[in-house]
């Protein structure tokens, strides 16, 4: 039964992100014919039309891909190494740290080589996931407790980051657009250093997703079930590091995605971290195409970057758990 | 020894010698904070000197330089910072929360929503940016009340409701900020981080003026707040109209909230952590009013030194500064009270 679910789930999350990249690849300040956008790979020619699909269009919705699926697997993974359904790599300040790092590979390093801002968003993003795991163990299991330190600590690094950004002007202008979370004018050739990176945390996440299961029945049960709780924990922080951190570098900080995808995707699978992850991964990457079709074509000939249009669409379903009368209990 | 007094609080009449020891000791710490943002900066002026420029017995640079210059400065800081501490006490008081400050369920942002309406579509001048973020500050109080009400005690759910909010209205701030010209948002950003600079005598008078005259009213409006720090039902056993002084309470708050965030962008954290602060020095009550305010003023007044010349050469913008100390302090403050959190 709930194979039948998770297969009838992930076929309908597959049509949906067949649909977002069509979006992805046709929509924007100009409509692309489908047609034309399959000319402009198969023929490409120097007219304005195969630059806009092959120049912008295509590494816009290939990125997009990339950096949803991966922050929609580490909110999924991050709720269930938290048990907390609120936990999102946005809200708890994990993207806030890497942005911190890369803030500093910028501003003071003066480098915006992608593998080291790559690097050093890796290094922000796994010290800030450790702090939330630590604030995580010392709030006992409170769910809200969790979440405010969370964004106290995304304050933190936040204000912290702007104001290395302030204090070198240079730098303001490399990060202006990057802050708010933005796939335009990305380099397609980012994909081959972030490209790996996401794909090795999928793995992992993958691989821990059992373990993951057998730990939300608790730390004693999953000894006794025979899986290492430490190896386990390390390998979802390392995943969600991977994954978080390298979207991160790719895109700019992009929060509630991880947050909204795997609500949603719970809705359709249920809870087991084995159907969840997957799902999340795919369900991500068709939102953030589609957030970023919105975001071109709401203020047309002006964009809004994605993770602006994310923030404006799914956080008002931080609202909805706060009225809600029972949080949701993972 | 205790009578109810006129106030309708229970309390030896005055102050107890060891409040009015405390209230004596952060009115010491304001002057001294004060005094170090008249004197340190890229010309140390000592404070004999600072004193006489003040009384007017020097004259000349130095005159210039601390009257007209370092001044309103300091001046700024220390009403925006009594301002913001007093808007928390209220909010903390009416919404029965610690955590339930201006700054953390959204209005803060709010403000600054509406003052970024007004300034970028080209109506630059101070009233009108005030008015915005009147305006922006009220109306997200508005829907946050709305969005909080009917579901009885939330607790600390209404810091939830409160942040998700705030993110909304972030990012319209954020792609406001991102559709302007450059210039205008890289001075844009240094103010919406929340800033003092270029605050001179000019733009200062409407902001002090209004807080002025929302402190009088706030402080008119005393007994209201002593009575609902007791609790809606002892508040209402002494007569207070419970309903209407928490309206009446709440528009001052938002006003002064909105005044600030209009001067000088979005400061977080102070109202946040001057009521707390104050809290742990003195009882509730009248005290708590005074302490709180000598509190939020030396806060910012502090916070702003430390922005100006912590990193030589380089002016971080204090809004920053209470961002990342007011954040620090968040985490320590919801870890420390995590058992009590549901």
């Amino acid at each position: 039964m709930t194979g039948r679910r998770a297969a009838v789930a992930g076929v309908v999350a597959t049509a949906a992100l067949a649909g977002a990249v069509l979006l992805g690849l046709t929509i924007g300040s100009q409509v692309v014919g489908l047609p034309t956008v399959l000319d402009a790979v198969l023929h490409p020619q120097d007219t304005q039309l195969h630059r806009v699909v092959t120049e912008s269009r295509i590494p816009r919705t290939a990125l997009g891909l990339v950096v949803g699926t991966a922050l929609g697997a580490a909110g999924a993974l991050m709720q269930g190494l938290t048990r907390n359904a609120l936990a999102d790599p946005g809200i708890l300040g994990v993207n806030a740290g890497a942005s911190f790092a890369v803030a500093i590979a910028v501003a003071v390093v003066g480098s915006s080589q992608f593998p080291v801002l790559m690097v050093a968003a890796l290094i922000g993003a796994v010290l800030a996931t450790l702090a939330v795991v630590l604030i995580g163990s010392v709030s006992r299991g409170n769910p809200i407790t969790l979440v405010l330190a969370g964004v106290a600590l995304a304050a933190v690094l936040g204000g912290a980051t702007t104001a290395l950004v302030l204090i070198r002007p240079t730098a303001f202008l490399a990060m202006r657009s990057w802050e708010s979370g933005s796939l335009a004018g990305r380099d397609l050739d980012l994909l081959t250093t972030a490209g790996p990176a996401i794909a090795a945390g999928l793995l992992l996440a993958v691989a821990m997703t059992r373990n993951l299961d057998t730990l939300a029945l608790g730390d004693d049960a999953a000894v006794a079930l025979g899986v290492d709780v430490r190896r386990t924990r390390a390998g979802v922080i390392v995943a969600v590091t991977l994954l978080a951190g390298t979207a991160t570098a790719v895109a700019g900080p992009v929060a509630f995605l991880g947050l909204a995808v795997p609500h949603v995707a719970r809705g359709l699978v249920g809870s087991a971290m084995t159907a969840l992850v997957p799902l999340s991964a795919v369900l991500g990457a068709a939102v953030v195409v589609v957030a970023d079709v919105v975001g071109r074509v709401v203020i047309s000939p002006q964009e809004v970057p994605v993770g602006i249009v994310m923030a404006f669409v799914a956080a008002p379903l931080l609202v909805w758990f706060g009225r809600s009368a029972k949080l949701p209990q993972l | 020894m205790s009578a109810v007094n006129r106030d309708g609080w229970t309390a030896r009449r005055g102050l107890e010698t060891r409040e009015r020891r405390t209230l004596g000791a952060l009115a010491l710490l304001l002057v001294v904070a004060v005094g170090l943002s008249l004197s340190v900066g890229s010309t140390f002026v000592d404070p004999a000197r600072v004193i006489g420029a003040l009384i007017g017995t020097e004259d000349g640079g130095i005159r210039l330089l601390v009257v007209e210059w370092r001044l309103p400065r300091a001046l700024a800081a220390v009403a925006f910072g009594a301002a913001l501490g007093l808007s928390g006490l209220v909010f903390q008081t009416i919404t029965r929360n610690e955590l339930g400050s201006p700054d953390v369920i959204g209005l803060t942002t709010g403000a600054y929503t509406g003052a970024l309406v007004v300034i970028t579509s080209g109506s630059g001048s101070g009233t009108a940016v005030t008015v915005g973020a009147l305006v922006g500050g009220f109306a997200t109080a508005a829907v946050v009340a709305a969005l909080v009400a009917g579901r009885g005690d939330l607790g600390y759910r209404i810091v939830i409701i409160g942040i998700g909010v705030s993110a909304v209205l972030a990012s319209v701030n954020a792609w406001m900020l991102l559709r302007a010209r450059l210039e205008v948002a890289i001075s844009a950003s240094i103010w919406g981080s929340g800033s003092l600079n270029g605050v001179g005598w000019s733009q200062l008078r409407t902001p002090l003026l209004v807080i002025g005259v929302l402190g009088l009213l706030l402080l008119c409006a005393r007994r209201g707040i002593w009575a609902l720090q007791l609790g809606d039902d002892l508040a209402r056993g002494l007569g207070t109209r419970v309903t209407a002084t928490k309206v009446g309470l709440l528009a001052l708050a938002v006003g002064l909230t909105a005044v600030v965030t209009a001067a000088a962008g979005p400061i977080a954290f102070v109202a946040l952590a001057a009521p707390h602060l104050a809290a742990a020095l003195v009882r509730p009550g009248p005290v708590h009013l005074a302490a709180t305010a000598l509190l939020g003023a030396a806060l910012l007044t502090v916070a702003d030194v430390v922005g100006q010349h912590a990193i030589p050469g380089r002016a971080i913008p204090v809004g920053l500064v209470t961002l990342v100390l007011g954040g620090a302090y968040l985490i320590w403050f919801v870890l420390r009270s995590a058992r009590r959190l549901t």
